[in-house]
């Protein structure tokens, strides 16, 4: 078993050599020498046979054959110590198995330099130093860290690993793992492993692909260049090289791009697709930005350096400008002739694949004038000699494509998934490194991983990895404009709390100072009901703080209880705490959702948008009061069960709904006489909250799964006669806020309030009948008071039980 | 130190592990030529239609049409055929003076040590002898 130190002495004679001469000189050195051969050589021969001047001759000679020497020494260098510092790249790019048990040339470099403490050998390094610093540790913080007392590694301590080569990136895992000093660092700067990791890739990976490039002799580089005459034995489509474009107009260069398990297995899918003996055309279905033409791009590569299958080695890959060929032939006879001939020419050429994207548009487009390009291309697309790659969104693939089941069957579909948080952070990887350098700033990694659950989580429009990757390039804008140069993740959620309205991130001051005290603000607005609101306010921390999935709503209640006893008002007070008002409460009732056509409104269809759609694309970060949900269909209660468990669910038209920033509230009045004959048994109502669902279930009501999806199950208790008088004071503070608007003002009596009590007392309705009161008379009174001219604005009105009737005050 | 350590190394990897690095080299300079000039998709269509231009026959016996039916296939693979020799011998040139190059290449390698020694001292011992003029 080989150690660490051992292998690197392999490497130890040239990192001595770039000690003492750097790689960028012996460049200048080999340029610099060869001018100097090159123009004393030419200088000879000018001297020597077109001037006659012989005398300076060995001069000319001498100079051409030093300069020659020490050329040719530079290139015997160069080549050697290029020797060592490639050795084992291609098995860390993994192109290729490679040498086993050695590091790589820049994991002997760092350890060499100080092989007895491997730590300050990591950290002093440029690779060390650009990982802590993606880590958001600053040098200053490093340094300081090195010089406290701590126990060293040595690098004859650590084992290769037999089976490949061992690098920079294993060496920084090694430390966080065996290194106690080092994971205390990490964990005090609040850098998790993974984000050590992530960091460790991102500058590794970068750093390989670097190293890959300069390699110009390798096969991989070679192989990116296109053949001559390779398409002589075919044809020419002349009209469809018109009509075509640039692949990378459509590109997002997503991971898609490179080589990644998931590009392979999908790109593999297509080509296996492209390789049938008959309609071998393909359809790649996946949402918009999510990455299809890059997977085409990445065909193409394959099909470039010739790793792809043999049925498509030959093969030329054209993009259609459906814009311009639509926009060029703007009648039926035309277009349809101009798609023969396209069409003509590809099946004469025997090795085009033609690429269409968003098909289901350009069917629609045709169609509106009066082309059919189902029925026009049909031969064509059973044909043995053309291929066909379509893209399209899954909204267009259901709404348009699938009711033409003959056409779709001409193609194989392949389907592309959204890209995953993880996935995204890598992409962001190269967008990021792209706009460091564009924006003079440093995105630390735990800041792309914030960009990406951020975009994951906040941002509704669009989907990842590009509405990261827009996100991104916002916060870096921001950040260059603002003149920060290292980006961490609360610039991130800062940004993305301004955009959205609602927090994001880690808990702020203020917003911690509402989170601890939400029963109070609720109390503020809502009369009574402790046990609710603490259940309430306890449910809304636990979210909060990240302890609940990221793929659910923010928060879900099934709100039972009588009538008027505060739950609308408690679902208006959560609109005000979260979503800065009443206006963010969106309210659906849900009795009009009972029939059998309920889901298909709610939903909506091909033609015509659903209504809970609409409201989440409207109002994306608000509170969905669902009122009286036990009215509602069966079906639109399994919708729920989707929706309270992901946070998501498709519309109608096979569009992703998101509605993870929403509160969801379902208000029922199920089980209200248990609750009453509870409370006037004075029994404790927590005890009882079992018994009561249970009840609910036994009626059918609710099933036991749909209740289990809601994160609280909040029991809401009858008002007590002191509750309802609070109401009475809250309901005439409104009043007066009302009147005053006018120009009134009103006093507010104990008079006045022992009406409203005494006449809208109800245990069994709540404070609804005190509101009837309050318009019916109260309201009624103050009317009659403004309109009759006995006050003028500005004056206090006054009333008292005189100005009522008996019948007025009749209970 | 440094440089007599270097040296003592360098010696061993120029004269033991360098020769198979320069020969993955080498057939990767070979494979480069083959792919870039397609030498086989080109023997293998040498005499194939130029890009597919082809008279097709029509229906029923004339003497006319298969004339021209004759005349316009031959000249198109005549076409398709003068390109590709054209673009075969340019590829089978380079890919002899590749192998060539990388034979001198090999033959100079086992030298190259010598090789600097001896113009070092060549170009030194001109110099000299221009300033003793």
């Amino acid at each position: 078993m080989k150690n660490l130190l051992d292998g690197a002495k392999y490497y130890a004679p040239a990192v001595s050599l770039e000690s003492v001469i750097s790689r960028n000189t012996m460049y200048f050195l080999r340029t610099f020498f060869f001018i100097g051969t090159f123009l004393s050589g030419a200088t000879s021969v000018v001297l020597v046979f077109l001037l006659s001047y012989p005398h300076l001759e060995p001069a000319a000679l001498g100079l051409t054959g030093l300069f020659f020497s020490l050329w040719l020494e530079q290139v015997l260098l160069f080549s050697y110590h290029n020797s060592f510092f490639f050795h084992g790249l291609n098995s860390v790019l993994n192109i290729e198995a490679g040498p086993v048990a050695i590091p790589t040339y820049d994991a002997a470099k760092v350890v060499l330099k100080n092989p007895n403490d491997v730590t300050l050998a990591f950290c002093t390094s440029s690779f060390g130093a650009a990982v802590l610093l993606r880590c958001a540790i600053l040098p200053q913080t490093a340094a300081a860290f090195l010089q406290e007392p701590r126990q060293v590694i040595s690098a004859n301590s650590i084992v290769l690993p037999e089976d490949r080569v061992y690098t920079i990136i294993d060496l920084g895992i090694h430390l966080t793992t065996h290194d106690q000093a080092f994971a205390r660092l990490l964990k005090q700067q609040g850098v998790s492993f993974e984000t050590f990791v992530g960091s460790l890739r991102w500058v590794m990976s970068t750093y390989h692909q670097e190293k890959r490039r300069l390699r110009f002799w390798s096969k991989d580089n070679l192989s990116k260049t296109n053949g001559i005459g390779r398409e002589w034995t075919y044809g020419t489509a002349y009209m469809l090289q018109k009509f075509s474009r640039d692949i990378r107009t459509s590109a997002i260069f997503s991971t898609l791009t490179n080589n990644t398990p998931y590009a392979a297995e999908k790109v593999q899918e297509i080509e296996t697709a492209l390789s049938k003996a008959k309609t071998a055309n393909v359809l790649i279905v996946g949402e918009a930005g999510v990455g299809k033409v890059d997977l085409i791009m990445e065909m193409e590569r394959r099909i470039n350096n010739g790793t792809a299958l043999n049925a498509v080695l030959q093969t030329h890959i054209i993009v259609l400008d459906t814009n311009r060929l639509l926009a060029s032939y703007g009648e039926k006879q035309q277009l349809e002739i101009a798609l023969i001939n396209l069409f003509d020419e590809a099946l004469h050429s025997g090795n085009i694949i033609i690429v269409i994207e968003n098909l289901s548009k350009v069917l629609q487009e045709a169609e509106s004038l009066g082309v059919y390009i189902p029925e026009l291309l049909d031969e064509y697309l059973a044909s043995l000699f053309i291929r066909v790659i379509a893209t399209d969104t899954p909204e267009g693939f259901h709404s348009v494509l699938e009711p033409r089941g003959g056409f779709v069957r001409r193609f194989t579909e392949v389907l592309i998934e959204t890209a995953n948080v993880s996935a995204t952070t890598r992409v962001l990887e190269g967008v990021a490194l792209a706009n460091e350098r564009r924006y003079n700033t440093i995105f630390t990694y735990n800041s792309l991983e914030a960009i990406a659950t951020a975009a994951d989580r906040y941002i509704v429009e669009g989907v990842m990895p590009d509405k990261a990757i827009k996100l991104l390039i916002e916060v870096a804008t921001k950040a260059a404009a603002e003149g920060d140069d290292l980006i961490d993740p609360d610039f991130v959620y800062q940004l993305v709390s301004d955009k959205t309205g609602i927090p994001a991130g880690p808990i702020k001051d203020e917003e911690r100072d509402l989170l601890l005290h939400l029963e109070e603000k609720l109390h503020k607005q809502v009369i009574g009901q402790e046990q609710a609101l603490d259940a309430i306010a306890r449910t809304m921390r636990r979210a909060r703080a990240g302890i609940q999935s990221a793929d659910k709503p923010i928060g879900s209640f099934l709100f039972l209880g009588p009538t008027g006893v505060g739950k609308t008002e408690t679902a208006k007070a959560l609109a005000n705490i979260f979503f800065g008002g009443e206006q963010n409460m969106r309210r659906l009732d849900m009795s009009e959702f009972s029939g059998g056509d309920a889901l298909f409104r709610l939903l909506g269809d091909a033609g015509q948008s659903g209504i809970l759609p609409d409201i989440l694309r409207e109002h994306p970060y608000c509170v969905l009061l669902l009122d009286e949900f036990e009215k509602a269909n069966r079906s639109v209660h399994d919708l729920f069960l989707q929706v309270l468990d992901e946070g998501v669910f498709t519309d109608g038209r096979g569009s992703k709904v998101n509605a993870r920033n929403t509160i969801i509230i379902a208000t029922s009045n199920a089980g209200s006489q248990l609750i009453m004959r509870t409370v006037e048994q004075r029994q404790e109502l927590s005890h009882l909250s079992e018994s009561i669902i249970d009840g609910i279930i036994r009626d059918g009501l609710f099933r036991p799964e749909l209740i289990n999806r809601f994160d609280s199950t909040i029991i809401f208790e009858p008002l007590t006669l002191t509750e309802q008088s609070q109401v009475a004071g809250l309901m005439l503070s409104g009043l007066r806020h009302r009147v005053a608007e006018r120009g009134y003002d009103i006093a507010l009596t104990s008079d006045l309030l022992e009406i409203l009590v005494q006449k809208g007392y109800s245990p069994e309705f709540g404070a609804r009948p005190m509101q009837r009161v309050l318009q019916d008379l109260v309201e009624e009174k103050v009317a009659q008071k403004i309109i009759a001219g006995e006050v003028q604005v500005g004056d206090t009105i006054t009333l008292s039980k005189s100005d009522f009737t008996e019948a007025e005050l009749a209970v | 130190m440094v440089f007599s350590y270097v040296v003592r190394d360098y010696f061993t990897w120029h004269y033991i592990r360098a020769w198979k690095e320069l020969f993955n080299v080498w057939l990767n300079l070979l494979w480069f030529v083959i792919h870039f000039f397609s030498i086989p998709e080109l023997f293998h269509s040498l005499f194939a239609p130029w890009k597919r231009i082809t008279e097709e026959r029509k229906q029923g016996f004339s003497f006319e049409d298969i004339v021209g039916y004759i005349i316009i296939n031959l000249l198109s693979r005549l076409l398709g055929a003068t390109f590709r020799f054209t673009i075969l011998i340019a590829g089978l040139t380079l890919l002899a003076t590749t192998i060539v190059v990388g034979a001198c290449v090999f033959v100079l390698w086992l030298f190259a040590p010598l090789v600097v020694i001896a113009s070092f001292v060549f170009g030194f011992s001109m110099l000299l002898s221009y300033s003793t003029i």
